[in-house]
């Protein structure tokens, strides 16, 4: 029997080509495909499970919206040059809302990010939102992620989301103009609000760039998040709303009551 | 006016795990319909039917691959777009196997793709549109979650705000191939998707101008990372990406529509 790797990636899947060789007379006495999982090193150090983060965040209850300028950076990925890549990859810029309700956590996300697939020949820049509610595999799971293509523009830019609450539908802007939206009667979200409104920059792996160097760091100014009241309320943070998963890699600064920037210390490795 | 001798009939999808083939999954019966009555159509014979399939994958020839092409009528397309056909026109099944997708050019020559695809699709004879097309589950891969369709996709595009208008009326401008061509340009794994659909509409999103589209969705993809991994799979593991059937732009691309099953009946949102 001999086995051929037809393809492996990051993704803990292998699929084998089995050949089935007669030794009498070396025939082969049958084929089959089978695909397996396995787990092994690589230059990527990233697991699909895990992500790694550098944020603001404040938490208060009867959130139901967030919004925030961000600098558009550009973001260099884990192993970038191998193609087709070997290894998922991504680095975000995002605002979010959390609705925690462990472990069953329910989120909006409206940013930018440049991501790709293991196995994918090419690397992908876009815009993008993000909507999940009740993710507990019942029937009221609901799942949305839409990338529209385009790199945003360079310079800065305003994110906002916002829940509608009378049919649970997300709406996401972009520079004002509602820009993208994720409509229709989300059950979960119906009367519903979040606890948490997140600012935030995630990475997949470790190797990959957060978004911002020390000379350019990205920038999330003017944030605030909107409460059931419809009151739009500055973040007014704290030195404690922050938190970094690797301080010596990945770091942030407090520049204002409404306003931080986050970089990578190590951007190219 | 249609003289329909139906022959033989297929089974209806029954058993949705497993791969039935486009023809079994549309409902479709095969008929024989006089020359006589074929002077509408653009495509008349089998021959040219096979031809225009080869074309769309963007092949000088069929080659030695193997290849049927028959003359069927559709049950139930499974598409929003219903409609917008008589049940009872006939329309080309043409199967071409050993189709593997072309690398890009700045992948290196070792790149290929890790499985040799037979191909379904389905044709207008009148205009010569192909309507739908399908990839076959490789064998012996892992199965994921049945291939949503008819009312509950259609609920959910419109949730989307996306409109299916119809069926394109016309051989779009840009081939199937092309389209394939351009996901993988903007990052889809096409390689590595265990199956491959299209389906050429006028669509339209928001309060856009409609457009004929590819919707080329990629099913079996390495899982999206999300915010909170408790996500099934299934939610992740596909893509649909909108590509203009005209200039050959990619508009968006979305998880959306997410497995219909076990959110049915009622849907549960």
């Amino acid at each position: 029997m001999w086995i051929e790797a037809l393809q492996t990636f990051d993704y803990l899947e292998i699929t084998f080509a089995l050949s089935y060789v007669d030794i009498a007379n070396g025939s082969i006495a049958g084929q089959e495909t089978k695909t397996d999982t396995l787990t092994s090193e690589h230059k990527c150090t990233g697991h699909p499970r895990k992500r790694y983060y550098v944020h603001g965040h404040q938490e208060t209850s009867g959130i139901v919206g967030a919004q925030a300028n961000i600098t558009t950076r550009t973001m260099r990925l884990c192993d970038e040059d191998t193609v087709p890549a070997k290894h998922s990859a991504k680095s975000v810029a995002h605002i979010a809302v959390v609705r925690i309700v462990p472990p069953h956590n329910m989120w909006a996300q409206l940013g930018f990010k440049r991501f790709r697939f293991s196995g994918a020949e090419a690397i992908t820049y876009t815009q993008y939102y993000e909507v999940a509610s009740d993710p507990t595999g019942n029937d009221n799971t609901k799942y949305e992620n839409s990338m529209d293509p385009g790199v945003p523009p360079t310079g800065t830019h305003n994110y906002r989301c916002e829940l509608h609450r009378v049919n649970g539908s997300w709406h996401f802007y972009f520079d004002a103009a509602e820009h993208v939206s994720a409509p229709g009667t989300w059950g979960p979200w119906i009367n519903k609000s979040a606890q948490k409104a997140d600012w935030t920059g995630e990475i997949r792996n470790q190797e990959d760039q957060m978004p911002g160097t020390v000379d350019e760091k990205c920038m999330f100014t003017d944030c605030k998040y909107t409460l059931v009241t419809t009151t739009v309320v500055d973040a007014n943070f704290n030195v404690f709303n922050f938190a970094t998963d690797d301080a010596n890699q990945w770091q942030f600064e407090l520049t204002g009551a409404d306003s931080f920037s986050i970089w990578d210390t190590t951007p190219n490795q | 006016m249609v003289a329909c001798l139906g022959v033989s009939i297929s089974a209806r999808a029954g058993d949705r795990t497993s791969d039935e083939g486009l023809s079994a999954r549309l409902g479709t019966r095969t008929v024989a319909l006089a020359e006589a009555n074929r002077t509408n159509w653009r495509i008349r014979d089998a021959e040219t039917a096979l031809r225009e399939g080869v074309r769309s994958l963007g092949l000088a020839d069929a080659g030695a691959r193997f290849h049927s092409v028959e003359l069927v009528v559709v049950e139930n397309y499974e598409t929003p777009v219903l409609e917008s056909r008589p049940g009872d026109a006939p329309i080309w099944h043409v199967t071409i196997g050993g189709w593997s997708i072309p690398r890009l050019e700045t992948s290196p020559v070792t790149t290929k793709d890790p499985f040799s695809r037979t191909v379904e699709m389905v044709m207008d004879p009148e205009t010569s549109g192909l309507l739908r097309i399908r990839t076959r589950w490789p064998d012996g891969a892992p199965r994921i979650a049945p291939e949503p369709g008819g009312e509950c996709v259609r609920m959910q595009i419109e949730e989307s705000l996306e409109i299916y208008h119809r069926f394109c009326s016309d051989a779009p401008v840009v081939s199937f191939a092309r389209a394939v061509r351009v996901v993988q340009e903007s990052g889809g794994p096409v390689l590595v998707a265990k199956q491959i659909m299209g389906e050429c509409v006028v669509w339209s999103y928001r309060a856009d101008a409609a457009r004929p589209v590819w919707m080329v969705t990629l099913r079996g993809i390495p899982p999206i990372d999300a915010a909170y991994p408790q996500v099934a799979e299934d939610a992740r593991n596909h893509l649909r990406y909108v590509v203009d059937a005209t200039t050959g732009k990619w508009l968006r691309a979305t998880t959306t529509p997410q497995p219909c099953e076990p959110r049915l009946p009622g849907l549960g949102h």
